[in-house]
């Protein structure tokens, strides 16, 4: 297990690096820059102050000059870079923002699964039933559904019109510190998230328990005589739940990058809100590190998955 | 979704538990830095000018006032200026406020190892001296009319905090999340993109602040803002959007609704590299085939008044509403355009020679109006002048209009109390000089811009600024669409002389002497 891990890890380097070169060559070709944004704060701004702010952050040089500076930042002093924007270290930044978005995450991922492998399951075991099309058109309509319209839709129904949740923010005013508030304040994103993220865990789910109900162990555990509930509960769900368990790992960068509508929707002070600010003020520390952080997630997905499928199903080995 | 019910039952306004004497004010976004060395973005400026005082500020009507200095006097030449500064003033940390402060505030911004991003508008201050603790000589290598207020109102840092860090790493220092400063407040708590609070400074010098605590809460969603205003957990909203005046207005009746014109001004720049767009008949038939009030009316309900030329009618000591107008009238603008020999083509757009009337008007995400670029496109599609939109984020939009990769651009300008206008019309401003990215030059325009800089008597200067609004009025180097109204709503608890209200920081000058009654 351990090699397999240390060959996963090595050989990840070269995708990391290869992800931060494209996205630093898009970036810095791209048209306008932090200094235009600069420029554009300040109206007034001299072209002398403009050259001197430009020679200050070292975007005069060509993009690969500043990607090496970058780089090098990052591996010989573990440095993610000071903002463009309020000169700040990036990961100082980034840490104020991870709380919510891993809490905003983690209720989501929760709801998801809870809401998600009961109905795949009883989808599969009625089969071609009403509740199994109902659930089928559920899934595709909420699979088709625009995050960002969906977070709209909610906020319109529920906060606009009903009163129920507050449209925007993390908590009230004045109300730092109380959960419940938190909470309140949460439901709405979490509930566009996890409505998005349904979709593909229900017809994942389904497909694995129908892909189980046919194998013929559960025919023998049947004709031992063991009741229908331990045969599907006991045999045929902990095979079910295989590709679900991959499918957790694999859904983390999803939902990552889900977030990120929907916080700037719905304001909430997240990576995404962060991320989505920083692309629009061509804050580049900051959008490298969370690029790098995506894919990082993404590779440690994969890698998660791989090792959960090894531990439920003692079939699979690693060398 | 039980539990999310319940939830939305425990929706308790905060008005009961928050503190009387805290003010609490809604803003759309947040501030970068608090060091004011490297601040560029509204909300800094709002924040820093709690902490930090400059030697004068502003005063009612964007006057000068006293604030570090007590007093300044200039040789009759206006180049040797002697300020006398207030004694007794300490900083928040206990240390008093002397010259050397000052100086070193000078020496640090204009050495270009800084950055300091305003360092191009002062390259006019030769020298900055102490002369003994309490006095300060600036010497100008030319008369500037900013200096009493940009130059003498640039806020002072504290050189014993500073002084030991070199200037090339000012930047990445930590002093802009812990500012240290001679102003009315201090920071308390700054959760980014959340909140930042500041309490009453006990070492400020102006005596006690009424107002003990400030608390800026970002909230970027209007319904919320507008929720929080009626339910009472804030006391104030200096960003109500268009529209939202009305509806704020029937929800809660006794909320104070101030709408005073603001010192931006919209308006379409125009390309003069662009065949077509540098004939005065074309931007003429362009204003007035461009029906601008029935955008504000219909649009924007009344929130802008319609712009006549650079100068935004809030500078009400500069404005000067005598000049040529461009009332809608679509047959005038067909007949400029057909005497100035523009045909219409079979395709309804106009052409003369090699030259069709069709440009393309550049719009940016953040900022643009889509309704009232629409607008814009179909009245000059009556007119026979094709418009494409073209809507792009703002650093694209920046950069595209400094290389001159535009025809027409929607902008919003201005926020300075000043009829200024040098590197936006100068001859000698085009990119990368200055600003002016529409390539225009009239001598006579840009002679008055730059007199107007060098002149400091208030008559003269207004008689200058006259001119130059009637000479842009009639050359038309943008299409002028409207000025926007600067809209607060204020809880009725906060009193203040509602009658000398400014708009944008300037609002909060005096924000330590507001009285907030019961909540």
């Amino acid at each position: 297990m351990s090699t397999f891990i240390a060959r996963r890890v090595l050989g990840a380097i070269p995708l990391l690096l290869l992800i931060s070169i494209i996205s630093y060559a898009m970036m810095g070709l791209s048209p306008g820059g932090p200094a235009a944004i600069f420029a554009a704060q300040a109206q007034r701004m001299s072209p002398i102050a403009r050259a001197e702010f430009i020679h200050s952050l070292g975007l005069d040089k060509p993009w690969y000059v500043q990607y090496l500076y970058w780089l090098g930042n990052l591996v010989f002093h573990g440095s993610l870079g000071y903002s463009y924007v309020d000169q700040r270290p990036v990961i100082e930044k980034i840490l104020e923002h991870v709380p919510v978005t891993v809490e905003m995450l983690s209720l989501a991922l929760v709801a998801t699964v809870l809401i998600a492998v009961p109905i795949g399951i009883v989808a599969a075991l009625k089969r071609d039933t009403a509740f199994d099309y109902v659930t089928t058109v559920v899934a595709f309509a909420s699979y088709g559904m625009p995050v960002f319209w969906l977070s709209i839709i909610l906020i319109d129904l529920f906060a606009v019109h009903l009163g129920w949740f507050p449209s925007a923010g993390a908590n009230s005013i004045g109300q730092e510190g109380n959960p419940l508030d938190r909470l309140r304040h949460l439901v709405l994103p979490v509930t566009a998230l996890t409505v998005v993220s349904l979709a593909s865990w229900i017809r994942y789910q389904r497909g694995a328990m129908v892909n189980v109900l046919g194998e013929l162990y559960l025919r023998t555990a049947r004709s031992k005589g063991l009741s229908e509930a331990r045969v599907i509960l006991h045999h045929a769900l902990r095979n079910a739940l295989l590709p679900t368990i991959t499918l957790l790992g694999l859904s983390l960068p999803g939902l990552f990058s889900g977030a990120y509508f929907i916080e700037y929707v719905f304001s909430v002070p997240g990576m995404g809100y962060l991320g989505i600010n920083a692309v629009f003020q061509r804050d580049y520390p900051t959008v490298m590190a969370l690029t790098m952080l995506t894919a990082v997630l993404v590779i440690l997905g994969n890698l998660l998955a791989d090792i959960a499928y090894g531990i439920v199903d003692p079939r699979i080995r690693y060398d | 979704m039980l539990c999310a019910c319940s939830l939305a039952g425990c929706s308790a306004s905060a008005k009961q538990s928050r503190d009387p004497n805290t003010l609490v004010v809604l803003e759309i976004a947040d501030a970068d830095t608090l060091n004011p060395l490297f601040a560029n973005n509204y909300y800094s400026f709002l924040y820093y000018g709690l902490i930090f005082d400059g030697l004068t500020n502003t005063g009612d009507n964007f006057t000068n006032v006293p604030d570090l200095a007590t007093s300044w006097k200039s040789t009759p030449d206006k180049l040797h200026w002697t300020v006398e500064l207030r004694r007794g003033v300490t900083w928040s940390d206990g240390v008093p406020f002397t010259s050397d402060d000052v100086v070193w505030t000078w020496h640090t911004q204009m050495d270009p190892a800084t950055g300091f991003p305003y360092r191009g508008q002062f390259t006019y201050i030769k020298s900055v001296t102490a002369q003994g603790p309490y006095r300060v000589r600036f010497d100008l290598s030319n008369k500037n009319a900013l200096f009493e207020s940009q130059g003498l109102g640039a806020p002072i840092l504290p050189a014993h905090v500073l002084e030991k860090i070199p200037h090339a790493e000012l930047r990445t220092s930590t002093f802009g999340e812990h500012p240290i400063g001679t102003g009315p407040y201090v920071l308390e708590r700054w959760r980014h993109d959340q909140d930042a609070s500041f309490k009453a400074n006990p070492r400020w010098w102006g005596g006690t602040q009424t107002v003990r605590r400030i608390v800026f809460e970002v909230v970027l969603n209007d319904q919320a803002r507008n929720d929080a205003m009626v339910d009472g957990d804030a006391d104030l909203d200096d960003n109500i959007p268009p529209s939202a005046f009305d509806a704020l207005k029937a929800a809660h009746a006794k909320l104070q609704l101030i709408r005073i014109p603001d010192t931006y001004t919209e308006f379409v720049y125009v390309n003069f590299r662009r065949p077509g767009l540098d004939d005065l008949a074309v931007r003429q038939a362009m204003m007035y085939g461009w029906d601008r009030q029935a955008i504000v009316d219909g649009l924007y309900r009344g929130d802008f008044a319609l712009a006549t030329s650079l100068v935004p009618n809030g500078l009400r000591l500069w404005y000067d509403p005598r000049v040529k107008r461009y009332p809608y009238d679509p047959k005038r603008a067909r007949d400029i355009l057909e005497r100035a020999g523009y045909r219409l083509g079979a395709d309804g757009v106009r052409r003369r020679g090699n030259v069709r009337l069709t440009y393309t008007l550049d719009d940016t995400q953040a900022s643009g109006h889509p309704d009232m670029d629409a607008a814009f496109q179909a009245d000059m599609r009556s007119i026979g002048i094709a418009i494409t939109i073209h809507t792009i984020d703002f650093a694209t939009y920046i950069d595209q209009a400094q290389d001159g990769n535009f025809d027409l651009g929607m902008i919003e300008w201005g926020g300075v109390p000043d009829p200024d206008q040098t590197t936006l019309l100068g001859c000698d401003q085009f990119p990368p000089n200055g600003n002016n990215d529409m390539r225009f030059c009239d001598p006579a325009i840009s002679r008055d811009v730059d007199l107007g800089l060098k002149t400091l008597d208030y008559p003269a200067r207004r008689k200058i600024y006259d001119d130059m609004q009637r000479r842009v009025a009639q050359d038309i180097p943008v299409l002028y669409f409207a000025d926007p109204y600067f809209q607060i709503a204020i809880s009725p608890r906060v009193h203040f002389d509602l009658k000398t209200v400014l708009p944008d920081l300037a609002l909060y000058r005096d924000v330590q002497h507001w009285r907030l009654g019961r909540l």
